[in-house]
């Protein structure tokens, strides 16, 4: 019984010496229209083609299911810098209304980070990722509201560009949240 | 705090890569405790308010040190791990130091086939498939959803230092003022400690660093100046940018 040839991608998060931090704070904030979208819109146009490598990192790390919303609620007034998770409501995440049965969103595990809780959404089709989408995002340093908006979609850029035929990867300036991958991981495990 | 790191393994066992990852990623934790500025009781912390002397540095700390000041000293000044208030940043180094430490533990857990990228720094060995090397995108530094060249490489590093933030964190360290001559510097060299040391460096010295960087272990450099063009150096081709 051979174990079967693994390729694939392991997301990780850790952290590294003195690099991050001030960088990190920098994508800290939201922009509040980034975390309008409702989590069980399926996507269309997707392709469907088969998977070339993101996929199920397989990491054993089954994600918790402890509280993944599908609200969407996120409040990005700033306001709410408690750092816990706003209109969690425990529900069951659920796939949403997929038009087609490989079609599939995935609503990823609230993580905290030390600015505030992030969120996402994660849509499959098939074993490739489509679309990200951040329902919830980190709202207490207002200074870097404006950053942030770049920030998601860099991330988002960067998870989409590594399934991409042509490019195996992406190299940027780029200082990323804790919580934005966790959140992802916990959406590609779910999927299984 | 955190930084990404993602690691493609064609053709490998998960198992023996995975324990491989829980070694390498040890060591960017350890690079991590030792290299924070943001911990008081941080070796480079400690060392930074006078507490430690120099032949109390541990092994790893003289290194970082000792890499920074040939930077220092190959630039003309313009690479610092001094920030213009005086305090020690060994970021600009530990960086690419940590992540090519952490490749070196998967060469030698026997791995010839991957590519890492650890924050935006990336480390490539052998093809991902036969024929052709591993493609690494090189983002546009005006939109974080675009891509604007493809290198590719076999077995080398790919890093890029960039001023995508609003906050500046790059300076001249000739002069103490913000680095503006290039928003974006791309250096493809062997190891990724060079690679993130000369990027950061271009980055400091403005437009006169691209071509500067090849005489000092860059194979190729992408900079993007504040207007938008793109001026190259080495091996990069034309052809290269979509």
């Amino acid at each position: 019984m051979a174990a079967r040839p693994w390729r694939g991608t392991l997301l990780y998060v850790g952290a590294v010496a003195a690099m991050a931090a001030a960088g990190i704070a920098k994508f800290a904030g939201v922009a509040p229209e980034v975390a309008a979208a409702p989590a069980a819109e399926a996507t269309t146009g997707s392709s469907g083609t088969e998977s070339s490598g993101t996929g199920s990192s397989g990491t054993g790390s089954s994600g918790t299911g402890s509280s993944s919303a599908a609200a969407g609620s996120a409040d990005s007034s700033g306001s709410s810098d408690s750092g816990t998770t706003d209109g969690a409501a425990g529900t069951d995440t659920g796939g949403g209304a997929s038009s087609s049965s490989d079609d599939v969103t995935i609503v990823g595990d609230v993580e905290q980070t030390r600015y505030g809780p992030i969120q996402l959404s994660v849509t499959f089709s098939g074993d490739t990722i489509t679309d990200i989408t951040a329902l919830q995002t980190p709202s207490r340093e207002r200074e870097s509201e404006r950053i942030n908006q770049q920030a998601v979609p860099v991330l988002t850029q960067e998870a989409l560009a590594a399934q991409s035929a042509k490019i195996d990867t992406v190299s940027g300036a780029t200082y990323t949240s804790q919580g934005y991958l966790e959140s992802l991981q916990s959406a590609i495990d779910q999927r299984g | 705090m955190g930084i990404p790191m993602s690691l493609d393994v064609p053709g490998a066992r998960r198992a023996p890569a995975w324990a491989l990852v829980t070694d390498a990623f040890e060591v960017l934790h350890a690079a991590n405790r030792r290299f924070s500025r943001f911990d008081p009781s941080s070796e480079v912390s400690r060392y930074g308010r006078g507490e430690i002397a120099p032949g109390e540095m541990s092994d790893d700390l003289r290194e970082v040190l000792a890499v920074a000041e040939r930077a220092s000293a190959d630039s003309g000044g313009a690479f610092s791990v001094r920030r213009p208030d005086g305090s020690l940043d060994t970021d600009g180094v530990v960086k690419g130091w940590a992540a090519q430490r952490a490749v070196d533990v998967l060469r030698a857990g026997g791995l010839t086939r991957f590519c890492l990228n650890a924050g935006g720094d990336v480390a490539a060995a052998g093809e991902p498939e036969p024929g052709r090397g591993w493609n690494v995108g090189v983002r546009d530094p005006a939109d974080g959803r675009r891509v604007l060249a493809v290198l590719e490489v076999r077995d080398g590093a790919v890093a890029t230092s960039g001023l995508y933030e609003r906050g500046n964190h790059v300076w001249d360290g000739r002069t103490g003022e913000p680095a503006s001559g290039l928003v974006s510097a791309t250096v493809v060299a062997a190891d990724l400690m060079t690679a993130d040391v000369l990027a950061t460096t271009v980055l400091a010295l403005g437009p006169e660093g691209v071509d500067w960087a090849r005489d000092h272990g860059a194979a190729a450099v992408v900079a993007v100046l504040p207007d938008g063009r793109v001026t190259t150096a080495g091996t990069a081709r034309e052809d290269a940018f979509v």
